[in-house]
This record gives C-alpha cells, sequence and structure tokens, in this order.
C-alpha cells in the first residue's frame, strides 16, 4: 500500500513535470515563431524542438531503465554504511 | 512545401502594425557578445554534472546508481537546454527595426510582455554615439541615443554593433525625409 502510494506520487509529479515542460518549450517555440522578425527566431524554433524532442526522448529511456526497488535497496545500504561510519568513529 | 521552407531562408523582416509600402532598412539586436557570454555560463553548468559523473563513475557503477545519475543528467539537460534557448528568445525578439519612415524599439521583458515604441524619421533632430570601456571599443559596439523634437526622452539602442554604421544610416534616412535637416 504504502509503495503504491509512493508510486502514485512519483507518477503525479512526473506527469505535472512533463506537462510544465511542455508548455513552457510550447510557449518558447510560440514567442520565436509569432513575434520574431526575419528568419533568425524562425531557425531556433526549429532547433530547439528538435532538441527538446530528442532529449526528452533520451530522458524518457532512461527512465524506463530505472528501477526503483533496486535503488531502494541501493539507497538503504547506503545509509546504513553511512550510519555505521559515524557510529564507528 | 518548398515555400513553406523558404520562412527559414529569405526574410521580408515583416513585423507587427507593417505599414502599406514599408520597407525595413536594418534588424538590430544588442551585440552577440552578451548572449555567448550567457550560452558559455550555461555551457559551464552543463559540463560541471558530466565531468563529475565521469569523475565518480566508478563509485556510480559500484553502487548501481549509474542509471539514476544518467536520468538526473538528462533532466538536467533538458532545464539547460531549455533555459539557454529562453535566453535566445529573449535576446531575439529585443529587437530595433529601422524602416524608411520610423524606428520601431520593441523591448522584450519576458513571456507575454513586451514594449513598442516608435519614432518618425522627420522627428529626429540629434544622434549620439557612445562607447564605453575596451570591450566595446574592441568589439566595436556601443549605445546610439537619438533625440527628438522637444523635451521628448532620448530613444536608446543599447549595445548596437557598429553604432557610427547605423547613426549614419539613420541621418541619411532623416535627411531624406527631412530637407532641411
Amino acid at each position: 500500500m504504502d509503495f503504491v502510494s509512493t508510486k502514485l506520487i512519483f507518477s503525479l509529479i512526473a506527469l505535472l513535470a512533463l506537462l510544465g515542460y511542455w508548455v513552457f518549450n510550447f510557449i518558447i517555440i510560440y514567442h520565436l515563431a509569432r513575434f520574431g522578425v526575419g528568419t533568425q527566431p524562425k531557425k531556433f524554433a526549429v532547433v530547439f524542438l528538435l532538441g527538446s524532442v530528442a532529449l526528452f526522448f533520451i530522458s524518457v529511456v532512461f527512465l524506463s531503465n530505472l528501477d526503483i526497488n533496486s535503488l531502494k535497496n541501493q539507497f538503504e545500504k547506503l545509509d546504513n554504511s553511512a550510519f555505521n561510519f559515524v557510529y564507528q568513529k | 512545401m518548398k515555400s513553406l521552407l523558404s520562412i527559414f531562408t529569405k526574410s521580408t523582416n515583416s513585423f507587427d502594425g507593417e505599414e502599406n509600402g514599408e520597407r525595413v532598412i536594418l534588424l538590430l539586436r544588442r551585440h552577440p557578445f552578451f548572449i555567448i557570454i550567457q550560452l558559455i555560463f550555461l555551457a559551464f553548468l552543463f559540463l560541471i554534472p558530466a565531468i563529475a559523473g565521469a569523475v565518480f563513475l566508478p563509485f556510480l557503477s559500484a553502487h548501481n546508481i549509474l542509471s539514476l545519475f544518467l536520468f538526473v543528467f538528462s533532466i538536467w539537460c533538458l532545464f539547460i537546454w531549455s533555459t539557454a534557448f529562453y535566453t535566445l528568445t529573449m535576446y531575439t525578439l529585443d529587437v530595433w527595426i529601422v524602416t524608411d519612415r520610423r524606428i520601431i524599439d520593441s523591448a522584450q521583458h519576458g513571456f507575454f510582455s513586451r514594449t513598442i515604441s516608435e519614432l518618425h524619421m522627420s522627428r529626429i533632430q540629434d544622434i549620439s554615439v557612445q562607447t564605453r570601456g575596451v570591450i566595446q571599443t574592441f568589439l566595436k559596439f556601443g549605445d546610439l541615443h537619438v533625440q527628438t523634437a522637444g523635451t521628448e526622452e532620448r530613444f536608446n539602442f543599447s549595445q548596437v554593433p557598429h553604432p557610427e554604421k547605423v547613426k549614419d544610416e539613420i541621418m541619411k534616412l532623416a535627411s531624406s525625409q527631412a530637407p532641411h535637416l
């Protein structure tokens, strides 16, 4: 139950961050295409869009490679070792 | 398709509020030095975690947190990328347009926040150029102040490249509009 709620909160935060990120990107592209004078802003908009999509998919790939359970165990181990280290001193 | 792609190569430099038959003579932005400085700073922000990751790679691999590091680093890259283009957007949209009839100052203060002021060529009385310091002298940029008739405030072009040439061009256009100058 605890894990489910953690996962739900994580998913909600990720979804909100995703939404915020693409709204922000849309506003940048809108400004460059709508208010830009000359060809330079349009070129910037295209480069920005392509780069954003590429980086976004790279992030999704890295996110899908994450194993939350394994990470949780690793952090518990790291936390315990740090705790022991303090006591040994 | 070809005509659609031509927006990236050909431009009449059209802008909001352009009058019929109006011709854009100069399209000015601040000197690229200012945007380059900001982009170099962002490049450093990108490099810091990249170098840290390379240095601590054995530690990250040994503790099986390399995948987490790569994910966080990719998010950091997204943040840097968006910040860089936000900076570029503000730089690109901050323009001075000199047409054959008027000067338009379009100042971008952030998203959906702009100030547009214009000055008709016939009202120009005096133009002064100010170059301050070593960087401005060597990189050939400076401020241009356009004085209008009466007690109105001056029209300022900040840190534009080759301000003397811009001044000459504006004076030429102003003279053609007002023969008494």
